[in-house]
């Protein structure tokens, strides 16, 4: 199976700025569980 | 107190009680429909992903024309328009909400030693990007308007779900029993990650790294489910569906999910809270183990297995729910329906602990004829009750 280059996909930052940017959370915990949450939610 | 919430209390009770293993007033009727609700209701699922007003109706029609005492769910377990944002994923809407053959693989056998040791990362890096057209795109502006696009449908979703149990609550006095929902990480492994053939041949050749993956994964699934059902609510549970036991010989089962799947229980167990597991198919060859699980803890539900045989080996220790067939609710008549429902209270229900219910999760139109189903029903809350 195909291997992806993550610094090209760069899905860490587009989790981390869609929790920060778009639902504007500040709280660092509150950021580290909505990671955690959205990373798990890929399993679909 | 208004007569809605009298009734909710009623049948929190009762549904507490029987899945505590006790005698409650009468045997509580429980709903398993799924995607059953849309084609009922009159809708194609396309329409209610388009519309959350004929999504929440599905599931009250259900509500409102059936005598029931608990409900699995008030809305489906599946937030498809926020995987269909994401351009991919195991599950597709054609008329059924179902997995595509082949759509679940996404890791090779090689790769266990990534994934256990970070779990998170592996997920985010290699496996989503083989699972989602979005995910595999270079960075960009557009990209990330367009995942930002998919976490709205997400959320929404989480709100449909947390306001029809808040409007099957005040509007119908109707408890939803789902708390939480736990995946074993073997079925994830399955599910999501290795399908079935990958599965099947990894616990043939290196059991002892599929345990140790599903050693990884468990704080994780623990951790998830905790953040959305943190304390048992009285009435309620936590899903448990299990999918691969039911191919596992009982040697295997040992070895690669039996050791999570006790640590998870005893986990829960201790906080107070109801594991609601899904045997599916059939659990016979595996009763010895189930037997070690905390006593009333667990409320199992049984789709194959002989129900009486069940409540004889598994009765003493956990609440078992099942055994009206959906073949027969479809298919058979309307006194063969009442007749199975009233033998298996005559069997089932002595000294408490059993609670009535499908022995499948209804999805297709074909899982049950609406009037076989309203005259069990209305039989066994007749018929049920304790005296």
């Amino acid at each position: 199976m195909q291997r992806y280059d993550p610094m090209e996909t760069n899905n860490e930052a587009l989790i981390k700025n869609c929790i920060q940017d778009h639902l504007k959370i500040d709280d660092p915990a509150k950021q580290k569980a909505m990671e955690k949450l959205f990373i798990y939610n890929l399993l679909n | 107190m208004t007569d809605f919430q009298t009734l909710y209390k009623e049948r929190t009770n009762r549904m507490e009680t029987a899945q505590r293993g006790g005698i409650p007033d009468r045997v509580p009727v429980y709903s398993l429909v799924d995607n059953w609700a849309f084609t009922y209701a009159g809708y194609s699922i396309e329409e209610i992903f388009a519309d959350d007003e004929k999504h929440y109706h599905a599931f009250e029609q259900v509500a409102q024309d059936f005598y029931w005492d608990s409900m699995f769910t008030s809305c489906t377990s599946r937030a498809m328009n926020y995987v269909h944002a994401l351009d991919g994923g195991s599950y597709q809407t054609k008329g059924l909400m179902q997995v595509e053959t082949g759509h679940a693989l996404s890791m090779e056998a090689d790769e266990y030693d990534e994934l256990i040791a970070d779990p998170y990362r592996f997920i985010r890096d290699v496996v989503a990007p083989r699972k989602y057209g979005l995910l595999r795109m270079p960075y960009s502006e557009e990209k990330q308007r367009k995942y930002n696009e998919a976490i709205d449908y997400y959320f929404r979703f989480r709100a449909l779900g947390a306001s029809s149990v808040a409007r099957f609550k005040d509007e119908h006095g109707m408890p939803i029993s789902r708390g939480g929902v736990f995946w074993h990480p073997l079925d994830l492994l399955l599910d999501y990650f290795r399908d079935f053939a990958g599965t099947m041949l990894d616990i043939k050749r290196n059991p002892n790294k599929v345990a140790e993956a599903c050693e990884a994964l468990l704080p994780i699934v623990i951790e998830l489910c905790e953040g959305a059902y943190p304390a048992h609510i009285d009435g309620k549970s936590i899903f448990n569906p299990m999918h691969s036991p039911q191919f596992l010989k009982p040697k295997d089962f040992e070895k690669v999910y039996w050791p999570t799947y006790k640590k998870a229980v005893e986990h829960f167990a201790a906080k107070g809270c109801v594991f609601q597991s899904y045997y599916e198919r059939n659990y016979s060859h595996l009763y010895d183990y189930l037997q070690d699980l905390p006593k009333h803890s667990v409320f199992g539900l049984f789709e194959d297995d002989d129900m009486r045989v069940v409540k004889r080996r598994l009765g003493g220790m956990m609440s078992i729910g099942g055994g009206m067939e959906t073949y027969t609710l479809n298919y058979g008549t309307k006194q063969q329906c009442i007749d199975m429902a009233k033998s298996l209270i005559d069997d089932l229900a002595p000294g408490g602990g059993y609670i009535f219910t499908t022995n499948r999760i209804p999805h297709a139109p074909n899982d049950a004829n609406p009037e076989n189903l309203k005259a069990v029903n209305e039989f066994v809350h007749e018929y049920g009750v304790y005296r």
